[in-house]
């Protein structure tokens, strides 16, 4: 396997040095790479992202690149093997979300939006959906500082509309 | 960054979409800027639970709202689940409207109460639906009193499917190229209905559960067309006691040279095999899911156990009410004679009287 290392710049002039196959993972770098925007010595500056979230993304692109690997080699693994793995990613991808805080998570889900990562942006979206779930508006409004724009009047309206998933 | 308001609409669709519908329409009362926004979501979970009690009229206005609320915004997952009597009517809508906006994958689970949800045809054409599931009381909406149709099934993209229909006069066109898995529950107008193209079209299918006694009739009296199953791994039938139709069987497993598990639901002397299988009957796992320990039952268990000759694991669900009636159960399967690599696991379910 080829180890190209490229590096990567963050918004607020962090380095990093990462894998090709890792740094694949984002198509808009993978896009910057075919078309050969790269220069061997010089870092790709990534202007909203900055150094800490960037780690972040980086150690999630590390992780998984291992797996994709795999695939071709694993068609033969038995069902126990496969499950085993996938719940090995699965805990290391739950430990890695508790690790941060609901500030960091949204950060982070910006910059696998720009970044375009589209396994890491449905991680970071079901873990927010999770906290969401079986909490009252009011709580979900506190967790994410949404203010409320409603009038009670409006807000009985929409409990009317939508009345089967309020009873 | 002001938190979640930092995000793009698209990206908090795309959270709401992680969310069963009932739990993410309970974000439209943030504040108005999510009023609607979780309408917009290909992915939409419409699960009104298990209570059959009360009116779906608050189901039926929820699910047209949101369907009228999102507008074209393409639809590419539906589930619609609801106990109550909803009216054949609204069903039929919803199928038109998700037909419309690009559905590949729809599973309706409701009740028919007086009469059957009638799918529009086009279902059955639609070239980019990957799983449709319509369980029980479905039938396609034919032109009224044509007793004489015939129905396209026509549907290369499809992978999962469950369908349930009185069978036309024929099926001019079947296309089931990507088939994997079917469950059917179909049943034959004597002397017309001809479902020979739809059988053929089966040939690519590596599980097959056929979900009624009607369906078995159906698969004997055209047991000559029914084509090699060559890739066919997994078995489900349904069996019944009043007059099932077991004489297909042992064609289907003739036809099936890689079937490795096979499952028997109901009642289990209701298959009577007294037809040799070939010895190469590959089958390695065979599944009980309704032992009552009868005499017959016991004697068919002792049929299947000789002459499926490759089997390494029979796993029987079993049903006793005391623990006299367990021991004879365990009893009794232990001392069935079998190969000695061929393993039997028994589970108990309490009888309900």
């Amino acid at each position: 396997m080829s180890s190209n290392m490229i590096m990567l710049k963050s918004s607020d002039g962090a380095s990093f040095e990462i894998e090709e196959a890792a740094a694949r993972k984002s198509k808009i770098i993978a896009n910057m790479i075919e078309v050969e925007c790269v220069d061997e010595d010089k870092a790709i500056p990534l202007q909203n992202v900055t150094g800490n979230i960037l780690a972040l993304v980086i150690e999630y692109c590390n992780k998984h690149i291992v797996d994709d690997d795999d695939d071709v080699a694993t068609e033969e693994a038995s069902e126990e093997e496969e499950e085993a793995k996938k719940k090995k990613v699965d805990d290391w991808e739950a430990e890695f979300m508790n690790s941060m805080s609901l500030e960091t998570m949204f950060e982070l889900l910006l910059a696998a939006n720009y970044l375009n990562i589209k396994s890491l942006i449905d991680l970071v979206c079901q873990t927010i959906a999770n906290n969401i779930k079986d909490k009252t508006p009011e709580e979900v409004r506190k967790i994410f500082s949404i203010e409320n724009d409603f009038t009670p009047e409006e807000e009985e309206e929409i409990r009317k509309e939508n009345a089967w998933a309020f009873g | 960054m002001d938190r979640i308001n930092g995000l793009s609409d698209e990206i908090i669709c795309h959270i709401l979409s992680f969310l069963a519908t009932k739990e993410s329409a309970l974000t439209s009362l943030l504040s108005k800027r999510w009023r609607n926004l979780f309408t917009f979501t290909p992915n939409l979970h419409l699960d009104d639970g298990d209570d059959e009690l009360g009116c779906a009229q608050s189901f039926i206005d929820f699910v047209d709202r949101v369907l009228a609320v999102s507008g074209n915004f393409p639809i590419r997952k539906i589930s619609i689940k609801c106990r109550k009597s909803i009216g054949s009517g609204h069903v039929t809508r919803w199928m038109n409207e998700v037909l419309k906006r690009g559905v590949t994958h729809l599973v309706i689970d409701v009740i028919a109460h007086e009469e059957a949800f009638l799918v529009p045809l086009e279902m059955f054409t639609c070239d980019t639906i990957v799983e449709l599931k319509l369980a029980r009381g479905f039938e396609a909406m034919i032109p009224d009193d044509d007793h004489f149709w015939d129905m396209a099934f026509d549907t290369p993209s499809l992978v999962y499917l469950e369908y349930t229909d009185l069978v036309p006069r024929e099926y001019p066109v079947v296309n089931l190229e990507s088939l994997v898995e079917a469950k059917l529950d179909l049943s034959l107008y004597t002397g017309i209905s001809n479902p020979t193209n739809l059988i053929k079209g089966l040939r690519n299918v590596q599980v097959l559960e056929l979900s009624s006694d009607r369906t078995s009739k159906m698969f004997y009296e055209f047991r000559e067309v029914i084509p090699v199953l060559s890739k066919l791994f997994h078995l489900s039938i349904t069996t019944d006691l009043g007059h099932y139709y077991w004489k297909y069987f042992p064609i289907l497993l003739e036809k099936s040279p890689s079937l490795h598990t096979l499952v028997i639901k109901g009642p289990l002397h209701a298959v009577k095999c007294e037809r040799q299988y070939g010895l190469s009957c590959p089958v390695k796992v065979l599944k009980i899911t309704k032992y009552g320990g009868k005499i017959e039952e016991l004697k068919q268990m002792k049929h299947f156990l000789e002459k499926l000759s490759c089997l390494e694991l029979v796993k029987v669900r079993a049903c006793a009410i005391n623990d006299m009636e367990k021991f004879q159960i365990t009893k009794d399967l232990q001392m069935v004679f079998r190969s000695s690599k061929c393993n039997i696991q028994i589970k108990f379910c309490e009888k309900t009287k």
